[in-house]
């Protein structure tokens, strides 16, 4: 399994390819050349290669979760594939509020497969927001209908977006909570730190805005390290660098890069504190359960390198700049 | 203009060239001041533009390199998906608004997209930068239509000034001047023809 995974070498190599068609010809070398073969004919660029690098993610993951006990097949569907649901849920009703076209919708959905029973083409196609969101009554995003006035209220869709976040994070600490102890550990700590940092990052967008908002504790429902008092007084905050200079690791490591402007740095920073977290796990127990989680984040994380440097190299950004927006194991 | 062919040569219609060129030599030299102050005008709005555009393409830049941060970091889908959220459009009027005459593009803004607290942290970095340099990127816009404009109207006015100069006016003058010699003879003709009467009847009357 872990064969599959790309090596620092070949990352690098990707990054200097220097064209899209370099860039292709080094990738039919490596385990995605199986979906770069259905592509030959049709036009291939970052757009394009992101659904291929998130097709790829979803077979390795299908492969596992298939013969996975119960309890960790459950774990994964909440924690995987829901993420995925979510993901595209979230651009639907983007959209949706928006009133965008049905087809450019669909055009930025991941291609989610058989993974998720969802029907994302019908809810891109409703005719409003209003009259989409009732069709998922019959899943566990139905309660999302309570966040419809909110939306009207605030003329936005982040109400919507944050109960999908709270309805994710209940599903994966439900399913967390069936496994055993010692495969909770560093799981709880991920899924605690990527709660929190999604939390932060909303409150840190709420300073600058400049209507009234919900109470702070109607909208964040999670709150671990950073508790709700402390939402509140980012919100509040004049100076934000002095109050995130006071934060506790591994906090403090991710979000030093809004001190210093460079804000994008965050989610880079979180994927490799996550990575960081699953290699300890496998340091403890490397053919258990732990293994399997680890390969899986590098899986996630490949993905999300690939897309960030596909479309780099697309637009023929600096070697530089794109290396420090990848994690990689070097 | 062909001086013998349509050409009257009549003392009126001397006096009425004349009038005629006297008009357009003025004429000539209101269009040489327009030409002068319209080539100033130009001048000073290329130096001010320069400066500019500059200023904007070095501000243009790290916008873009903020967008590709953001591209970098959530994937383009995500970018897109996110952008998409954002209802309302730039709405812009185009009105015109002149200069000696010269009319040119005024851009007014109706209203912008609210993005505040709508969108990612680093996607609402790069598009409130974008929305910082926007009036900016406008006013430049509109300055360079009407550097365009100053610089069309600049050209048109002179060859206007050079047609008047070299053709009309100089045309003008030969058919006077071929008007007043045509008179010129007549009357010669004229005294010799009266001289000659006279001295044949001299003799007769001897």
């Amino acid at each position: 399994m872990r064969g599959q995974l790309l090596s620092h070498e070949i990352i690098n190599s990707l990054v200097n390819a220097g064209s899209i068609k370099k860039f292709l010809e080094l990738l039919s070398n490596t385990p995605y050349e199986e979906k770069l073969k259905k592509l030959s004919g049709t036009k291939i660029d970052a757009a394009t290669l992101e659904k291929i690098f998130y097709q790829e993610f979803i077979y390795r993951l299908n492969r596992i979760t298939r013969v996975a006990p119960v309890n960790i097949r459950d774990f994964f569907k909440a924690y995987y594939f829901m993420k995925l649901e979510i993901q595209n849920l979230k651009r639907v009703f983007r959209g949706k509020f928006s009133k965008t076209a049905a087809t450019r919708i669909k055009k930025v959905l991941i291609p989610t497969g058989s993974i998720s029973p969802i029907n994302f083409d019908s809810l891109a196609e409703a005719e409003t927001l209003e009259a989409s969101v009732p069709l998922l009554k019959d899943t566990i995003y139905a309660p999302i209908t309570e966040a419809l006035s909110l939306c009207g209220t605030y003329d936005a869709i982040w109400p919507i977006e944050i109960m999908l976040n709270n309805i994710y994070v209940n599903a994966t600490l439900k399913a967390l909570s069936k496994l055993p102890e010692q495969n909770r550990r560093v799981l709880r700590r991920i899924i605690e730190a990527e709660a929190d940092i999604e939390n932060m990052l909303l409150a840190i967008t709420w300073r600058k805005s400049s209507k009234k908002l919900p109470p702070v504790e109607e909208i964040f429902k999670h709150t671990y390290k950073i508790s709700k008092e402390e939402i509140e007084k980012i919100i509040a905050s004049k100076d934000l660098a002095e109050y995130l200079e006071r934060l506790k690791p591994p906090y403090a490591e991710i979000f030093k890069s809004i001190i210093s402007g460079e804000e994008a740095l965050i989610r880079t920073d979180l994927r490799r504190y996550i990575y960081n977290e699953a290699s300890k796990g496998r340091v403890v127990d490397d053919f258990g359960f732990t293994s399997i989680i680890s390969y899986l984040i590098s899986c996630e994380i490949e993905r999300d390198n690939l897309i960030s440097i596909s479309w780099g190299i697309e637009n023929k950004i600096k070697i530089e700049k794109i290396l420090r927006h990848i994690v990689t194991n070097a | 203009m062909n001086v013998a062919g349509g050409v009257r040569p009549t003392k009126g219609y001397l006096f009425e060239l004349k009038k005629r060129i006297t008009f357009v030599e003025k004429g000539c030299e209101f269009l040489k001041m327009k030409r002068d102050h319209l080539a100033r005008e130009l001048r000073a709005s290329i130096e001010v533009l320069r400066g500019r555009r500059t200023d904007i393409e070095n501000r243009l830049e790290k916008v873009y390199d903020e967008l590709a941060t953001a591209y970098l970091s959530l994937g383009p889908s995500e970018v897109k998906s996110q952008v998409d959220s954002i209802k309302k459009t730039l709405e812009v009027d185009v009105l015109p608004k002149s200069v000696m005459g010269v009319y040119y593009p005024f851009v007014k803004i109706l209203s912008k997209p609210e993005i505040e607290g709508k969108m990612d942290i680093t996607l609402y970095k790069a598009a409130q930068s974008i929305f910082e340099i926007f009036d900016e990127l406008v006013s430049v816009a509109e300055f360079e239509a009407r550097v365009e404009k100053i610089a069309e109207e600049l050209g048109k006015t002179n060859r206007k000034v050079n047609a008047l100069e070299n053709i009309v006016i100089p045309s003008y003058k030969r058919i006077i001047k071929y008007i007043e010699n045509k008179l010129e003879e007549e009357m010669l003709e004229e005294f010799v023809r009266i001289k000659l009467i006279g001295g044949v009847q001299k003799r007769q009357k001897e």
